[in-house]
């Protein structure tokens, strides 16, 4: 699938230029990022037919190719032709429609079947809410049911405007686990747009960048995440050589050392690795609150089994998700524990020497902690 | 009676022209980026400070032998509009377009564009949406502005008396039923006319607030 822009959009003061070809090999997702204020929702605007730039807009995929946009020939297909779903940053459900209806609307003008409806209320868990009205949504049980319901629409891309910036941290976790669904479990190309990093890291298969250049809003080409990062002359220069872990709860154990639940797993730290955080649970020995632990990539190593004669205390297994070769001939694994990823930078040598693929099941050795902030 | 039944199509029909007509002015005027828009809002809401008498007296002389109003009466074989139902209304739908174009303008703007363009990319075509949301979301303003509309019509006078004249079944309505009655001092039917208008008023514009509450109760508005 391909949407290639070449347009120029002018509101007053604010000038924006789009030369770019985005390509989704098989559904992934580029997220859109910049500072806010710079536009990133007039090129969303432009590209789901609300605004109405000048220049050309077409979209491609295996069957056939539409020109959205030719603004030379007086051509502009409208929004509700062009068939892509947009999610707002404030849910826009409709307020006078309950959960249910506001599902309908979508399934209702669209393709979608019996089937299509089922899947999704069970897989966003919407069962329950169904019969609620608007109102009585929490913000990430609305922001659920608006997924849903751009989902139940069946586009051809599905574009998350800063979904998530309106959510609170718990909230957030539980939207971005359905998000990162969408590629696979629906085979959605998806645009996203956020000017917050952690999310960048999380979802991104390749970046768009927006920069100001001469007052003027530049839309670049979308690179692959993992080159940005690379890259010495970028801003993220370095920031995805590193993992965050999510823990579930945590509490002092006899032995000394703080226990982390991590889903079915556990990690032992040292109280003083903790410090100001530790004061804080140790009154209560046990809390619910979840922790995020931030591991360097560097300080994993990995191993086919798990070593019982190691002096690392902390060994967690996970399954190959991601194998990408970084500019200087390191390999990054990518290990998936049930929700949560962990990232390893390895040597080729050890690559090779592990002979390492997709889905296989590997020991990570975490030799460093470090809490990156508690909630 | 008949005074009262022809007051109460005139409303009847002043209204349903009104939320036609002001339907899309209103759209426009909460919507659009128009730098001369204030000049189309002051002219809408001129009846609102003018003397039914001024605006009679231009309407009189609009509808007139001389006027374009004549021109196309003369065209179904009538001399002048003045002085007829349809003149009046012609009178009525202007005299009360400010009372049901500024509740509406007022609901749009709440219900903002926003929920059209969600609709729109979820596949719904203008009508299609304009029909499933807007409306619905818009229809707290819509009964506001029917109501006012229509109760406005009712308490007119000044208007009606410059261009309607008083020709029973015609264009004698209430209003000027009750003022003759004045003048010929008979208090009694005077009393029953004006009661009954009192009524009807209070009692459409008890629904106008009752609605409006309920409207505010599931945060529709």
């Amino acid at each position: 699938m391909n949407l290639d822009l070449d347009i120029h959009l002018c509101k007053g003061d604010f000038a924006l230029k789009a030369n770019i070809s985005i390509d989704w090999q098989q559904p992934s997702t580029h997220v859109i990022f910049g500072k806010s204020g710079i536009g990133k929702t007039h090129l969303l605007r432009s590209i789901c037919g609300l605004e109405n730039p000048q220049g050309v807009i077409s979209w491609h995929n295996a069957h056939q190719n539409e020109l959205w946009l030719d603004s030379y020939q007086q051509k502009s297909i409208p929004c509700h032709k062009r068939h892509v779903a947009m999610v707002f940053q404030d849910n826009q459900l409709f307020t006078h429609l309950n959960v249910e209806q506001n599902l309908c609307f979508a399934f209702e003008r669209s393709h979608a079947n019996e089937q299509d409806w089922q899947h999704c209320i069970d897989a966003l868990k919407l069962n329950d809410l169904l019969s609620h009205t608007v109102q009585q949504l929490s913000g990430g049980q609305a922001q659920r049911v608006a997924l849903a319901r751009a989902i139940l629409s069946k586009p051809k891309l599905l574009i998350l405007d800063e979904p998530l910036a309106s959510l609170d941290w718990q909230s957030k976790q539980d939207v971005m686990s359905y998000i990162k669904r969408l590629n696979h479990e629906w085979q959605l190309p998806v645009l996203y747009v956020t000017h917050d990093v952690n999310e960048v890291l999380t979802l991104a298969n390749h970046i768009i960048m927006l920069e100001k250049e001469n007052g003027k809003t530049i839309v670049n080409r979308p690179r692959p995440l993992i080159d940005v990062l690379q890259d010495e002359q970028h801003p993220f220069y370095g920031l995805g050589k590193s993992s965050i872990l999510v823990t579930d709860s945590q509490h002092i154990h006899s032995d000394g050392l703080m226990h982390c639940k991590i889903g079915e797993q556990v990690m032992r730290l040292p109280i003083n690795a903790m410090n100001n955080t530790v004061n804080h649970i140790k009154g209560h020995t046990k809390t619910e609150n979840p922790l995020r632990l931030c591991i360097a990539a560097s300080d994993i190593s990995l191993t086919l089994s798990a070593a019982q004669d190691s002096s690392i205390v902390n060994i967690l297994h996970g399954k190959v998700s991601r194998i990408e070769q970084t500019q200087n001939g390191q390999y990054l694994i990518q290990l998936k524990m049930d929700e949560q990823y962990l990232l390893s930078e390895i040597s080729a040598y050890s690559f090779e020497r592990l002979n390492i693929t997709m889905w296989q099941t590997l020991y990570a050795q975490i030799k460093g902690v470090a809490l990156q902030q508690s909630e | 009676m008949e005074a009262l039944l022809l007051t109460l199509k005139l409303a009847f029909f002043s209204t349903a022209i009104l939320i036609i007509i002001a339907t899309p002015l209103a759209w426009f005027l909460a919507h659009s980026q128009f730098k001369g828009k204030f000049l189309i809002e002051a002219l809408i809401a001129l009846p609102l400070v003018l003397p039914p008498t001024v605006l009679g007296f231009y309407l009189l002389i609009a509808l007139g032998p001389q006027g374009p109003g004549g021109l196309i009466a003369q065209l179904f074989g009538d001399r002048t509009l003045a002085f007829s139902f349809t003149g009046l209304l012609i009178g009525s739908v202007i005299y009360s377009l400010p009372f049901v174009v500024q509740p509406l303008q007022n609901g749009f703007s709440l219900v903002g564009k926003k929920p059209l363009e969600v609709a729109y990319t979820l596949n719904a075509s203008f009508k299609d949406a304009w029909r499933t949301i807007i409306f619905p979301l818009a229809k707290p303003a819509y009964i506001s502005a029917a109501t006012l509309g229509f109760a406005h019509t009712l308490g007119e006078f000044g208007v009606v008396l410059m261009i309607g004249g008083n020709i029973p079944g015609e264009t004698q309505v209430i209003s000027i039923k009750i003022f003759e009655h004045v003048e010929a001092l008979q208090y009694n039917d005077a009393h029953i006319m004006s009661a009954i208008l009192l009524g009807i008023s209070f009692i459409m514009l008890t629904a106008i607030y009752a609605t409006r509450k309920n409207a505010n109760k599931v945060g529709m508005l």
